[in-house]
Parts: structure tokens; C-alpha cells; sequence
């Protein structure tokens, strides 16, 4: 209870001494915050001027004809896609002579009748193998060993052989590779479920190099390095005869990941399996091997080069249309360009209003055709429509954009800079800045000083320097420095013009300008600050 | 008198940009239907081509403007300029619904009678637009 109240006395007096720091702040600062308004409130009238300048070419009838164009373009080109299935062909001359093998893929388990109907509606011959090999999403564990598993397959039993797992596995018995007996009690954690199993010994390294089809190992794959698999680590793995693996998951029927067809009749065509699959099974890969290679088809779909063409071809017919209504339009922009230049808007803001029009009228009519063909007609032609949609809003905008770009204005003739410095010191003895200027004048290291003359009148002086520049020949300042002083001040008047036996860029004259009077105002600020 | 006008038409067509925009657009089109994959592509296309011919005037509405114009100060009656209009608009029309004999006879029609209008109509507000205020945008 001390605690409570110490606490919330601490709280209240923090919050009491922030609120009147914010209090005295805003007093101190409101004269900041008003210029700031100011500052904010002179911005915004120009981003609502862009707005409504953009809203004004809106209006005009002939969005109506840019939005249709675009729409129909994008439907178009959504409506035209053709896809196909990835196909793979690798060539291998150690499959020259092999029968014919169909490796089929699926996302999800499928009945093991799915091979017989396959076979039977492809007319086709062979003998289907069974692979149940399924990556859990929740692992179980092996509780004694301390160990999850991720991974459980399920084979028949003569391939249970080849790995060195002699005759008939028991019930509830596992192959597992990360023990170093025989055979190990254990037991299964499966969804807060104990059972107790057998696991028996199976040799890693012929787990690891067993293979179903060509090159696919027996073991799921976690991805490739090159073109070499990356199994799952086998201490995450364990492996059964079918009937064993279906008890464990739960299952009456016979299910299959993968399927393997061997001894093929005739070679089967891929694509047309794989169609044939996909109108019945979530199948993702299908695979043939033989006669010299391997060839596989995917889920993955790619676009037809007929189905692109139609694409570019329907973004450039809509850009045609789109550049042309702009052409036409061109004059009005033209002068609504003039008209914003002389309400002082900078030239910029005629590219904004001009990308806003195009976003407005291209792109966003755009994106809501892109949602229908998304919508109603596949996922996979919403590509093609976003190619042609990107297209013609790029070429249309660059097109516009160019067109109403302001004409540069260059001048032909050449205007030397020709600055004139006024400083004023609180030195008054005209005599010490004479002598100080023509010191700076003669040190200057950027120059080699051709002539220099200097008069004192009373109060008044007058110097003059020709200084020739180092760094380029035939070229070099005229300087030309008026003092005048009395009780108070001296004034220093610097009037400088540059000369060249060839045209001076602007950017040497600037240089050369720089160079001479930054030596004196400086040198002169220098030198009265330390003397003083 | 009239073949002067015929000259300045035939001048007017090949000087305007609309013509080389609707031969650009067919080809186009021409293409989209022979690489048609939907039933619904015809349609969508003649929509296309319907927009096309309007920009196919659009784009040369000062040019029309003008032509109009002159033939109009020339003292052509009221009826032949719209029979310049008419044979402007179908050279259009006929150029933009080529690629429609490609599918059949009807298909070609609806596009030429769809384009043709747009066109026309699109020709007849500027003409009108200039016979009631003589106004011609300088070049």
C-alpha cells in the first residue's frame, strides 16, 4: 500500500512537471509555431492548387476515352492469356536404354487407386509403387531419445529390404538411423498421445543414398545447392512399412505422396498426364524417365510467347490511343502550363499535375480492371493485364510529360559575372587597410599580380590590381577597391571584372571572382579581428 | 471548284495522323484475333477499335478544324461537307474493321457501323462546333 502511494505520487508529479514544461514551451515558441503555420498553411495552398489544376484536366471529356482505352486494353490482354505447364527436359545418356519410369507428385496423400485409374484412362501398362513420405507440421517425439520427428515414410516392404531391414517389420516397429543398437524401446508422443514403439537400426548411409527415381532421393527434400538435393537430416526421420505408417496417422484407406510407375508399355506423354492429374488430384509434379532423358512437368505455369505478344500488343494499341488523345490535347496543356508558370508555380508542378492526370485516369481505372480479371477471370491472366496496364501508363506519361516540358532558357549571349563586395571594418586608418589589401593582394597564391597602383586621399583611397590567374593561362581579374573612412567605419568598395584572351566559361569566372575577392574580405575580417 | 476540293481532302488525309493511327491500331487488333484465346475477344476488340476511331479524329481535330473551316468560307454547301465528313469516317471505319473479315461478313459490319459513327459523330461536333461560331484554333 506505501509502495501504491509512493508510486502514484511520483506518477502525478511527472505528469504535473511535463505538462507545465509543454505549457511554458508552447508561451516561449508561439511565435515559432505561428511562422510555421504560416510556412505550412503557404505550402498546402500550392499542393490544393496542384490538386485542383489536376481535377480541372480531369474533367475534360476526353478522360472519358483515355479510361476506356485502358480498361479495354487490360481485359483484353487478361482475356487473351494462354498458360502452360513448366516443362523440363534434362538429357542423360545413362538413361538410354532404361524402360520408361513416371515419378507423380502430390501436395496432399491420395488414394493408392489413383495409379490404376491413371493407367487405365491413359491406356498404359506398368507397375505402380507406393511412397508415403509426409513433412509434419507438428512434430512428434521420441521420448526417451529425446528426439522430433519431422519426417515418417512409409514403403513397401521389399524396399524396407534394400536398406537393410530384414524381413517383416512388426507392428508399431520404425527404422530409425540416429541409434546405436539393434533395437531401442521408445516412445511416440503423437498429438499428447504416448505409443510405444520399436525402433530399429537402419544404416544412415543407405537411407541417405536411396533413391525412388532418378535422382530423387527416397528421403524429402528441404531444397538444392546447384543441382544437388538437400535431404531433411535423417535424426528427424523415421521409416515404416504402410500398414505401420496408415495406423499411425490415423488412416483406413491406402494413401500415397508419390507415386512411381515402372516398366512402362510405351513412353507417356508428361504434359498430357499431368493435365490429365490435375482435373482429379492436387498432383505438383510429374516426371518421365527413359530413352535417353528425363522430362518433367510442373505446377508451375509459365505464359505462352503468343499469350505475351498479345499483351504488348494490346498495351501498345493502347498507348497509340492514349498518346493520341494527349497530342490532341497538347495546345490546352500547353497553355494551362503557361497560365501555372505565371501563377508562380514552379516547373516541376506541371509533371506532378501531369502524373497525378495519368495515375487518375490510367493507373487507377487500371487496377479496378486488373481486380476483375483477378476476380473473375484467373489469377494467372492478371500478369499479362498488369504488363500492358504498366506499359501503357508508362509510355502515355513519358509522352505527355515530355511534351509539355517547358523550353529551355538558354541565352546565347555571354554575361560575365561581375560582382561588386562592399565590407565594412571598424578599422579607420585608411593608410593600414591600404597596405593590408595590396599584402593580401601580392600573397594571393591563385594569382601572379601583373600591375597594382594605389592612391591615398585623406580619407579616401583608391587601389588597382591586374592578376593574372595561375591555373590558366591568358585569363585573370581586374580588381578595383574604393576606401573611404571616417570616425566610425571604413567602407571597401570591390569591383571586379574578368578578362580572357579566349571566352571564359561561366563556371572560370566564377572561380577566378571567388578566388581574388574571398582573399580580401576574409583576410580583411581576419586581420581586424586580431588586431583589435 | 470541286476537283480543288478533292485536292485539299486528299491533301488532308495524307497530312493527318489519324489514317496512320488506325492502320497501326488494326494491325494490332489484326494480330490480337489471330492469337484470340476467349470467344469474348472479338468483342472486347471491337470496343477497342470503337475507342481508337474516336482518337483517330481527336487527334486531328485542329487539321479537321481547319479543313472545315476553309471549305466552309469556300462556300461549299452544307450537304457536301457532310459528305467529305461521311467518306472520312468510313475510310476510318473500313481501315480499323479489316481485321474482322479474318472472324466473318457479320463481324466486320457491326465493327464498320460501330466505328463509322463514332467517327462521324465525332466529325460532326467540330463541324458543327465551327458553323455556329466560326471559330478555327490557329496553328
Amino acid at each position: 500500500m506505501i509502495n501504491y502511494v509512493i508510486f502514484l505520487t511520483i506518477y502525478l508529479l511527472t505528469v504535473l512537471s511535463v505538462g507545465y514544461a509543454a505549457i511554458k514551451y508552447i508561451k516561449a515558441e508561439s511565435g515559432v509555431i505561428r511562422e510555421f503555420k504560416v510556412a505550412i498553411k503557404a505550402r498546402l495552398a500550392r499542393v490544393v492548387g496542384i490538386y485542383k489544376l489536376s481535377l480541372l484536366i480531369l474533367r475534360k471529356s476526353f478522360t472519358w476515352l483515355v479510361i476506356l482505352a485502358t480498361i479495354l486494353s487490360v481485359i483484353t490482354s487478361g482475356l487473351n492469356t494462354k498458360y502452360e505447364n513448366n516443362l523440363v527436359v534434362v538429357r542423360d545418356s545413362s538413361l538410354a536404354n532404361a524402360p520408361y519410369t513416371m515419378l507423380i507428385k502430390f501436395s496432399e496423400p491420395v488414394e493408392t487407386k489413383a495409379c490404376s485409374t491413371l493407367l487405365s484412362n491413359l491406356s498404359l501398362e506398368g507397375l505402380c509403387t507406393y511412397f508415403y513420405r509426409t513433412v509434419l507440421e507438428r512434430p512428434y517425439q521420441l521420448e526417451k531419445s529425446r528426439k522430433l520427428i519431422y519426417v515418417v515414410i512409409g514403403v513397401k516392404e521389399n524396399m524396407l529390404r534394400d536398406l537393410g531391414l530384414t524381413g517383416k517389420l512388426q507392428e508399431s516397429s520404425f527404422g530409425y538411423s540416429e541409434i546405436s543398437e539393434e533395437f531401442v524401446r521408445d516412445l511416440l508422443l503423437v498429438d499428447d498421445e504416448e505409443i510405444e514403439i520399436t525402433l530399429i537400426r537402419v544404416d544412415s548411409n543407405l537411407l541417405k543414398r536411396y533413391t525412388i527415381f532418378y535422382k530423387t532421393p527416397l528421403i524429402p527434400t528441404q531444397g538444392y545447392v546447384g543441382t544437388e538435393p538437400v535431404i531433411i537430416p535423417l535424426q528427424h526421420v523415421l521409416i515404416s512399412t504402410y500398414d505401420n505408417v496408415m495406423r499411425l496417422i490415423g488412416s483406413r484407406e491406402q494413401l500415397a505422396t508419390d507415386i512411381i510407375v515402372s516398366n512402362l508399355s510405351k513412353a507417356p506423354d508428361p504434359t498430357k498426364t499431368f493435365k490429365f492429374l490435375e482435373t482429379r488430384y492436387p498432383v505438383t509434379e510429374v516426371a518421365v524417365a527413359g530413352n535417353g532423358y528425363v522430362a518433367y512437368v510442373s505446377e508451375v505455369r509459365i505464359p505462352t510467347p503468343d499469350s505475351l505478344i498479345s499483351a504488348i500488343l494490346s498495351s501498345v494499341t493502347a498507348s497509340i490511343i492514349i498518346i493520341s488523345i494527349f497530342s490532341s490535347a497538347t495546345p490546352y496543356l500547353t497553355e494551362l502550363r503557361n497560365k501555372v508558370s505565371f501563377m508562380g508555380f514552379q516547373p516541376w508542378a506541371m509533371t506532378v499535375i501531369m502524373v497525378g492526370y495519368t495515375l487518375s485516369s490510367i493507373m487507377f481505372p487500371g487496377l479496378i480492371a486488373l481486380g476483375y480479371v483477378y476476380v473473375s477471370i484467373s489469377e494467372t491472366s492478371t500478369l499479362n493485364s498488369l504488363v500492358t496496364l504498366i506499359t501503357s501508363w508508362l509510355a502515355s506519361t513519358t509522352y505527355i510529360v515530355l511534351r509539355i516540358r517547358p523550353e529551355k532558357l538558354v541565352t546565347e549571349a555571354y554575361i560575365p559575372p561581375t560582382p561588386r563586395y562592399v565590407l565594412m571594418s571598424s578599422i579607420t586608418d585608411v593608410e593600414k587597410i591600404v597596405e593590408r589589401i595590396i599584402e593580401l593582394i601580392k600573397t594571393n597564391e591563385f594569382f601572379t599580380v601583373e600591375e597594382i597602383d594605389w592612391r591615398i586621399d585623406g580619407n579616401e583611397a583608391f587601389i588597382h590590381a591586374k592578376m593574372n590567374y595561375v591555373d590558366s593561362w591568358g585569363s585573370g581579374i581586374d580588381l578595383t577597391i574604393f576606401i573611404n573612412a571616417n570616425s566610425e567605419r571604413s567602407y571597401i568598395n570591390i569591383s571586379s571584372a574578368i578578362f580572357g584572351v579566349e571566352e571564359v566559361s561561366e563556371s572560370m569566372s566564377t572561380s577566378i571572382n571567388a578566388l581574388a575577392i574571398s582573399r580580401i574580405a576574409g583576410g580583411v575580417r581576419a586581420w581586424e579581428a586580431t588586431s583589435s | 471548284m470541286g476537283s480543288n476540293i478533292l485536292v485539299i481532302f486528299a491533301k488532308t488525309i495524307t497530312r493527318s495522323s489519324g489514317l496512320k493511327i488506325s492502320a497501326i491500331a488494326s494491325i494490332n487488333i489484326l494480330v490480337i484475333l489471330f492469337l484470340r484465346s476467349n470467344a469474348l475477344i472479338p468483342y472486347v476488340a471491337m470496343l477497342l477499335s470503337v475507342v481508337a476511331s474516336a482518337s483517330a479524329i481527336i487527334v486531328d481535330f485542329r487539321l479537321h478544324s481547319i479543313l472545315l473551316y476553309v471549305l466552309f468560307v469556300y462556300g461549299l454547301r452544307p450537304g457536301n461537307v457532310r459528305l467529305l465528313i461521311s467518306l472520312y469516317s468510313l475510310l476510318v471505319a473500313i481501315v480499323l474493321s479489316l481485321p474482322y473479315l479474318m472472324i466473318d461478313l457479320v463481324s466486320f459490319s457491326l465493327s464498320l457501323s460501330m466505328t463509322f459513327l463514332t467517327a462521324l459523330s465525332i466529325l460532326s461536333l467540330i463541324y458543327r462546333s465551327i458553323k455556329n461560331t466560326a471559330y478555327v484554333p490557329q496553328i
